[in-house]
Order: structure tokens, then sequence, then C-alpha cells
């Protein structure tokens, strides 16, 4: 579905990512891995062509992304929640749904939204900035599926959240992609709850990509095990 | 009873009634003036103008600082480019002041997007602040020193008032006809924001101002919706504009084009609520009706007016009419403090009630 072949990006003048090579087939959920500054966040960013400067080839569908603006990004149905979720706090949750369906003007898969967020069904009304975390990643979530993504990257969905609630959050996030088979791109630092995930996972260290393979076999791996889960 | 009072005020259908009945009494006022046999009709009439005119501007700028969080410092010059615009057509080419108010408002408007270019590139509030308030300062410095074509910080004078229309007569010594062009002004103005910001540009604008990261990922274009936003509000600062040219007929850098006028828009906006179409015309009405009627005190009024600002950024930081949060809670702890009270003397409250 989407394949990245020797990616470069830049901030100015200052490499991030080196040769990028990456292939996510249709209805997969891989994840990827990596510590902080690894390059996790600019990959996505690099993907949606926000921010930074890339040589290379993105291709989405056999079609090439190179050349197209972030903000069309949507109306092909690669949709984005960024990293530390960027709600609109001063906007109703329902606001904020209905801004995911901004550019698509699609609103069908609303009711089936509230029905996978029965949290976010209760608090429609109320501005998305009072919420606590767990409830705003998953109104991020939600905003992100108002727009009928085939292809759905989340930047650490994990972030600052509880434990048992990150628990909630991973659990919807296979159900979407289960129930209506849409392709999703988790960035994580949280390797274990990551790769239980996930049906493939690539390890990006530096602006280069490690290690990648199968999910459960990475967790069985005694390189991930040292580095990225304690063990 | 007041719960359903406070339910009245929140659903759209009270909104909608308090705004028409609003428009109705400032529609039928002039009337009302004329049949109460109250002598200075004229005076009070000219402070409405006002009233309407700065809510007008400060409504424009909401669309861009309130809806969506650019803090652009150049309103005034729209208005500025405006008036200039059709003063000296008028003078110098005999243009119908009526024909300003197509060609003046589109004037402000390829300003507006001059202006909309460097500010697109720029993110973070401070360089917006600095790029516009400097852009405003060499168009001020561009009209004080064009002595020639402008008369400088002379003033420019010598255009004709609103041509009449039949026996509708512009004179200046009937405020009517100036009174209900105005309304027009403003009430279109006002009608354009209000669906504005109930439209999906709308919502696109406030999620702009929440996040451009986010919005952008949501398929909001930052770029045309800026630059539209931009011209839009421009394109409303200039109907202003035009009309102070012909209704004022003096126009100086140093009034039209200088900072003062923009600290005034600012003031009334952020003390009505910001984000909002009632806020910026009830802060406009209320600064505007102050300042008139605290005339007689000379420059103590700027005294009065200062201490009014910072009360009601200290108490009600998000304006006057978005602080029913506060006013419940405050409402709360008064209800509490009666309360205590009346725990504390039981015996007197007895006595009281036999």
């Amino acid at each position: 579905m989407l394949k990245i072949k020797n990616l470069n990006a830049f901030y100015g003048d200052v490499q991030v990512l080196y040769d990028i090579n990456l292939e996510i087939k249709e209805k997969e959920i891989v994840t990827i891995l990596g510590s902080n500054g690894a390059g996790k966040t600019t990959l996505m960013k690099t993907i949606c062509g926000i921010e930074t400067r890339r040589t290379g080839e993105i291709e989405f569908e056999n079609e090439s992304l190179m050349k197209v603006p972030a903000y069309k990004l949507v109306t092909k149905g690669i949709t984005l929640t960024p990293e530390g979720r960027h709600l609109f706090p001063e906007l109703t949750v329902k606001e904020n749904l209905m801004l995911g369906a901004y550019s698509t003007k699609d609103k069908s898969n609303y009711e089936w939204i509230l029905e996978l967020f029965p949290r976010l069904k209760e608090r429609l009304n109320q501005y998305a900035g009072t919420m606590s975390g767990g409830e705003q990643q998953q109104c991020a979530i939600a905003r992100a599926l108002m727009s009928n993504p085939k292809f759905l990257m989340l930047d650490e969905p994990s972030l600052g959240l509880a434990p048992n609630i990150v628990d909630t959050v991973f659990d919807i996030i296979k159900k979407i992609n289960k129930e209506r088979g849409i392709t999703i791109v988790i960035v994580e630092q949280n390797a274990n709850i990551a790769l239980n995930a996930a049906d493939r996972g690539y390890v990006l260290e530096n602006g280069v990509i490690r290690m990648s393979g199968d999910a459960k076999e990475m967790l069985a791996s005694s390189e991930i095990q040292k580095l990225y889960l304690g063990l | 009873m007041k719960e359903r009072f406070m339910k009245f005020f929140d659903n759209s259908i009270g909104k909608i009634g308090i705004s028409a009945v609003f428009f109705i009494v400032l529609f039928i006022f002039p009337i009302i003036l004329r049949g109460s046999g109250y002598g200075n009709e004229s005076y009070v009439e000219g402070v409405l103008i006002l009233c309407m005119m700065w809510a007008a501007m400060t409504l424009s700028w909401n669309l861009l600082m309130g809806y969506m969080g650019i803090w652009s410092l150049a309103q005034q010059v729209f208005f500025g480019i405006a008036a200039y615009t059709s003063a000296m057509l008028n003078y110098y080419f005999h243009m119908s002041p009526w024909l300003g108010f197509i060609v003046g408002p589109i004037a402000a408007a390829v300003v507006g997007l001059i202006i909309a270019i460097p500010v697109l590139r720029l993110k973070a509030a401070p360089y917006i602040i600095i790029a516009t308030m400097c852009l405003a300062e060499i168009i001020r410095l561009v009209f004080t020193n064009l002595v020639d074509l402008t008369r400088g910080e002379l003033g420019f004078w010598m255009m004709d008032s609103f041509h009449d229309i039949g026996s509708i007569n512009f004179n200046g010594v009937d405020k009517i006809p100036y009174y209900y062009l105005m309304f027009i002004i403003f009430a279109v103005i006002a009608l354009v924001c209000g669906i504005l910001a109930k439209s999906s540009t709308g919502l696109a604008m406030k999620a702009i101002r929440d996040s451009q990261e986010a919005a952008e990922s949501l398929g909001v274009d930052l770029t045309k919706t800026k630059i539209k936003v931009f011209v839009l509000s421009a394109y409303m600062a200039g109907f202003c504009g035009v009309f102070y040219a012909h209704y004022m007929k003096i126009l100086t850098p140093t009034n039209v084009f200088g900072q003062s006028m923009m600290t005034e828009f600012i003031a009334m906006n952020v003390l009505g609520g910001l984000a909002t179409v009632r806020g910026p015309i009830f802060g406009a009405f209320f600064i505007t009706i102050i300042m008139e009627s605290l005339q007689g005190i000379d420059d103590y009024k700027l005294l009065i007016y200062a201490i009014i600002l910072i009360i009601t950024t200290l108490i009600m930081p998000n304006g006057i009419l978005n602080s029913k949060a506060q006013f419940l809670s405050w409402n709360k702890k008064i209800k509490k403090l009666l309360h205590k009270n009346a725990d504390k003397q039981p015996t007197q409250m007895v006595k009281g009630d036999a």
C-alpha cells in the first residue's frame, strides 16, 4: 500500500533520516519503534510532507506522494494523528469530530465512531481541552477516523497515559483494524505494547532503520528485549 | 425560572432572538429619539454611528485574531487605505463617493493580500506582530510624506460628501441618512461574521487557531484559508474606511493609520470577548459610549478607561460576554457566604421571622 524508497529528510541543512526503505501492506498494523530523537516523528511528518525537506520516493497505491501538499493527503485516504494529540481544546468534542470530516465532507462514519468510543458519546458537548488524557487520545483517534481513512498513522498514542488506559487505546486500535480493515502505522516508544498489537515492526535508530521483521519474532529477539523491553 | 433563562441565552434560537431584538432597536432608535422630544438627537445619533463603525471594524479584526488566532496589528491600514483611495479618487478624478464603496474595499483587500503573504510564513505570534506593525508604520509614513498628494499631516479634506439620492440628503445637517447607511454596513458585516463562524470555514479557522499542525493533518489548506480570511477581513474594514472618509471629511495619517486606533480595536474586542460575534459589538458600544459620556472630565477619562480595562482583564480575562462560568461561580460563592452568615445567627433569624 505504502512504499518508501531511499527516503532522506532534512531540517534545514541537518539530515535527520538516511535512506529509509519501508513497505506497508494493506490491512496491516505496523509499528515503528525507537528511542527519543531516533526520527520517528520526523518520519511521520516527512511522509505527510510537513515541515521537512525530503528526497527519495514515497508511493501510496502506486502513486507518488512527493509533490502532494499535506492538506490533500486526507482526500487520498491518509490521516495522521500528530504526536501530543493536538486536539482543538476550545472546540467541543463534536466540533473536533466534525473537523475530521472537513475535507471529505463524508460523515457516514459518525455513528460507528460513537459506538466505538462510548466515552466520547457522553461528552459530545464538552470542550475537548477539559477531558482527561485518555479521553483526549480517544478523541484524536476518533477525529482521524471521521475522515474515513484507508491508512491511519498514529504518532505515540500512549504518550502521557496511565498503563490501563494505554491498554484501552490499543484495544480500540486493534478493533478499528479488524472491523474496517484500516491499515495502521503506530509510532511508539513503548515497544512491548506496540509489538503485541502489531503484525510487523521496524526499529529506527539515529535516522536509520536498524531492524525489521515479524512482531512476534521481534518480541522474542534478545536484542530488542535488551534495548527496548528492559528484560 | 432562572435555569430556563440561562438556557434561553445558550441555545441558538435565544441567541438569534436577542440579536434580532438588538438590531431592531438600533433600527428604530432614531424614530423613538425624535418622538421623545429630546433636544440633542443629532449628537446621540453621531455617537451611535461611531459605535456601529467601531463595532464593524472590531468584528472584521475579530475574524483574524479571535477566530483564527493571527496576531495581525494592521487592521487600521485597511481602513485608512480604503478611506484615502475613495477620497483621493473623488478629489482628483471626480469619482462619485458611492463608487468608493466598490473601489475602496477592493484596494483594502489588495493590501490585505500583500500583508498576508509575509504573515503566512510566520508561525509565532511575536513575529507576526512585528511584521504587521512595521507594515502599518511604513504605510503611515508613506502617506505622511506624500505631501503633494495627501497634504500629509495637514489632513486631506477636499472630498465630497456622499451625493444625494433623490430627496435623501447627505449634507450632514441631518444625521439620519448617515445613520442608516452605517447601520446597513454594520448589519451586513455582523451577519457575514455570524454565518462564517457557523460554516465549515469558521470551524477550520478555529482549528488553525488551536493547532495549525492538526488542522493541516485533517486536510485544512492553511495557506488558502488564511489568505481568504485576510482578504475578507480587509474588505470589510474597507467599507468602514470609505464611510469614514465621506462622513468625517478629514483624513490625517495619524488618525487613520496610527496605532492608537488599533489599540482601541484590541481593547473593544478583548473586553467584549474574542471569537464571538456579540463580543466585539458589545465591546465597541460599551467603550465608545463610556468614553463619550466621560467627555466632561477631559483627560481624566483616560484614567477611567484604563481602570475599566485593568479590572475587566483581571476578573474577566475572557471578556465580559464570555464569563458566564465566572458569574456562576461568583453566584455560588455569594450564596455560600450568605448561607454561612445565616448559620451563624440562627436566633436572630428566628426572631426576625416571628
